[in-house]
């Protein structure tokens, strides 16, 4: 079973310490885990970073992890040269 | 999270794919319709791209995208092969090959070396030709208003950037509005995985590729209020026009030109070479030269070793599980008849005498399968090395302007691993040899009439108890009165009278040989040949030379099957045993008196069903005494040695057995015509004939 974690809003590093704690709930609760930030409007490079962190820890767990991103998602990834 | 630690495994994984890669687009450019062929290196093109991404290799990663998508595009049809797009491939595989040697050495690469060849890559896939495709982006730059200094920007924030209340994005954002960020990465190495990360600071740091027509203080501008903490390096690139190729480096370093000359020229999108002698900076023949260097260059680094694991074929693996699970079972089987003897079971004596035997038997036969699964493992089919020399050829050829073609066959023939080891070397002094000397030039070809297009065959084979592995062109073959007066000069001989064809021909194994009128760079200093012939007997093996002038030179090695334990044939003469391998017997005869027959000089021969086989007398060629002195009273033992039949005439035959083959040791001085030892189920020690070395020395 997929689990499934929905981000929503403008995710910053004021949210950062909460969002760390979220996903790895996220991902110790889940065989395999998508990440849906398809609603998010705004993401600064500090959750870019944690995004990354989160696939690292994916890989290590041996937990398949995918990302659906918004536009401004993907083109502020693209903007700070992160390929999730 | 320290990805490194998998980038062994991906070393390891990847070799297989390059490999793959290799020669498939080798193999693409003889049948470029092959839609299954193209669909197997795209899958290792992704394999790569995909497993390099994982392991936190972005640069290899986003430069095997590059290919990926020219050779989706070749897939999907959207594209015809042509050889520009096999040798920018085959250029690739290259450079993916540094980047991951790079990665298995632990040393730097740097990607900027990748984007001229990315930049030739996508114009291919622009369905232009690079010269056009140049111009083209050219324009369209200048008509954007995007021309101007490439800069290469390092910025590797401070941690705390974070806590300075400073998003990096913002900085980055700033760096755009100055130009066009042609590429930006952020190197994620140090971020560590989620349970470990402490989300205020900030672990990443970046590259990008900055065009603008600001200077490099403006660009420095943007750092202003972080450069304190940051370490920021801002470096002016060349544009990938200005990347210095091999050739220009190595014009540099000889002192023919100036690196400005090679600058200047390379503006020019034209052959570098042609540029510089037009402008009367150098000369062709200069060029030529270090053109050769070049494809020694390219050469070398086929001759990278076999390496070290081994990878056994899965057959082989659970034939030899099953094997151990039957001895197990014959074990317990032994054990239990062993407690019913102890028992003084019901089934009596004899009974239990019965079984054991049968028990033992059947442990026999496995133990001897056990025996040869065991040899088999290090057994490796040639293919693996041989596929390598295509490329060589390839590259060879191309440096000499020749046309030619590699055929390679019997690629499945095994070799021990370590003789394939050894073997590689001298194979390709061999190859380019004959790309080199052998075969002509097309004008000289054309000339005799040959077709321009060259062939050069390379075929593995195994004939008896010895692999044959064979190069052979349909060059001009070697020029006999050439080397006799080579030989005569030399002082290697005193005259000519009494050498056969073939002792002619195998005279430039001597040192010091070498006929080619051009020395140059890829063979024919003079060394070779001879280190060559030694390599190889070094191995237990031969060489030997055919050739016909006008028509083509083949070079064929001799290896011996190096399996330790081999059957052979126990067969006494006096009062020794000697063992004749199985391999080589092919049937064993008390000649009829009346089928001997003598040659005036030239021994005798022995009539079997209608074919005239030479006798050797082993008691003669070993000198030893033997009991029977006529043949129709010994056995001849009747051996096949290079497509021809040779009796061996013996006193009796013992019976066939397997013999664990010993080494004579270094004390003993080389002897042709015994190949070991090995001690006999009595304890008396046996001589292994080598039945080559006995032909050889008998002279029939």
């Amino acid at each position: 079973m997929t689990g499934q974690l929905e981000l929503t809003g403008e995710l910053t590093i004021g949210m950062a310490e909460e969002l760390v704690t979220t996903l790895q709930k996220a991902l110790q609760g889940n065989p395999q885990l998508h990440v849906d930030l398809t609603a998010v409007e705004q993401l600064d490079t500090a959750v870019a970073q944690i995004l990354v962190a989160t696939k690292l820890q994916a890989i290590q767990n041996a937990i398949p992890l995918t990302f659906s991103c918004s536009p401004a998602v993907s083109q502020r990834l693209r903007t700070i040269g992160i390929q999730l | 999270m320290d990805l490194s630690r998998f980038h062994a495994v991906f070393v390891e994984e990847a070799a297989e794919h390059i490999e793959n890669l290799e020669n498939g687009l080798l193999q693409l450019e003889k049948t470029p319709d092959d839609s299954e062929l193209l669909n197997d290196i795209f899958r290792s093109a992704h394999t790569i791209k995909g497993s390099s991404g994982t392991v936190g290799l972005p640069d290899i990663s986003r430069f095997t995208h590059v290919m990926e998508e020219l050779l989706d595009d070749l897939r999907n049809k959207a594209l015809t092969l042509h050889r520009d797009m096999i040798n920018a491939l085959l250029e690739a595989v290259d450079m993916i090959k540094e980047m991951i040697a790079a990665v298995g050495d632990k040393t730097e690469f740097e990607f900027a070396r990748c984007e001229p060849l990315m930049e030739r890559i996508r114009a291919l896939q622009g369905k232009q030709t690079p010269e056009t495709a140049h111009a083209l982006e050219k324009n369209a730059a200048t008509a954007n208003g995007h021309e101007g200094q490439l800069f290469l920007i390092s910025f590797v924030p401070s941690p705390d950037l974070f806590r300075q209340g400073c998003d990096p994005a913002k900085l980055l954002d700033e760096l755009a509005e100055l130009g066009s960020i042609e590429s930006i990465q952020a190197d994620t190495n140090a971020v560590p995985p989620l349970v470990e990360l402490n989300p205020e600071t900030l672990y990443l740091s970046w590259q990008i590729k900055l065009r603008t027509s600001l200077d490099k203080e403006a660009v420095q501008d943007v750092f202003v209020f972080v450069e304190d903490d940051c370490s920021i390096e801002i470096t002016p690139l060349l544009t990938p026009q200005q990347e210095i190729p091999l050739l220009g480096k190595l014009l540099t370093e000889e002192g023919i030109v100036s690196e400005e000359d090679v600058r200047k020229a390379l503006t020019k999108q034209k052959k570098l070479g042609e540029i510089l002698v037009s402008q009367g900076k150098t000369s062709q023949a200069e060029i030529s030269k270090v053109l050769e260097k070049q494809g020694v260059q390219k050469a070398e680094s086929f001759k990278k070793a076999v390496s070290s694991s081994i990878r056994v074929d899965l057959n082989k693996l659970d034939n030899l599980v099953n094997l151990v699970g039957e001895m197990v079972i014959t074990q317990s089987m032994f054990q239990q008849v062993m407690a019913e003897w102890q028992q003084g079971s019901a089934n009596g004596f004899g009974h239990a005498t019965e079984r054991t035997d049968r028990l033992f038997s059947q442990l026999q036969r496995i133990g001897k399968d056990i025996q040869e699964g065991t040899m088999a493992l290090r057994m490796l089919p040639v293919g693996e090395v041989f596929q390598r020399f295509s490329r060589l050829v390839r590259e060879l050829a191309t440096s000499k302007g020749k046309d030619i073609e590699l055929v390679i066959s019997g690629e499945d023939t095994e070799l021990d691993k370590g003789v394939l080891e050894k073997v590689t070397d001298p194979l390709v002094h061999l190859i380019r040899n004959a790309v080199d000397h052998g075969i002509e030039s097309t004008e000289e070809r054309t000339a005799a009439g040959k077709p321009a297009g060259s062939t050069v065959f390379l075929r593995a084979y195994q004939l008896g108890d010895a692999v044959y592995i064979e190069v052979e062109d349909d060059g001009r073959g070697l020029d006999r009165d050439r080397i006799i007066a080579k030989a005569l000069s030399n002082g290697v001989i005193n005259s000519e009278a009494g050498l056969s064809e073939d002792e002619i021909c195998n005279l430039i194994f001597l040192p010091g040989f070498s006929t080619a009128d051009k020395i140059t760079d890829i063979s024919g200093r003079g060394v070779g040949m001879d280190v060559v012939k030694r390599n190889i007997e070094a191995l237990k093996g031969s060489v030997q030379l055919r050739t016909r002038k006008g028509h083509g030179t083949t070079v064929s090695i001799r290896l011996p099957l190096t399996l330790a334990i081999i059957d052979g044939l126990a067969a006494s003469i006096g009062d020794e045993v000697f063992i004749i391998p199985i391999a080589s017997v092919v049937e064993s005869l008390r000649p009829a008196q009346h089928v001997v027959h003598t040659v005036e000089e030239q021994g005798e021969l022995v009539n079997v069903r209608g074919e005239y086989i030479p006798l050797i007398r082993l008691s003669r060629a070993l000198e030893i005494p033997g009991k029977q002195q006529n043949p129709w009273e010994g056995i001849a033992v009747v051996t096949h040695y290079q497509n021809r039949k040779y009796g061996l005439m013996v006193d009796e035959l013992l019976g066939e057995q397997q013999v664990v083959l010993k080494n004579l040791g270094s004390a003993t001085p080389k002897v042709q015509d015994i190949s070991g030892g090995t001690i006999m189920g009595d304890g008396r020690v046996a001589l292994v004939l080598d039945v080559a070395g006995i032909v050889q020395m008998a002279h029939v």
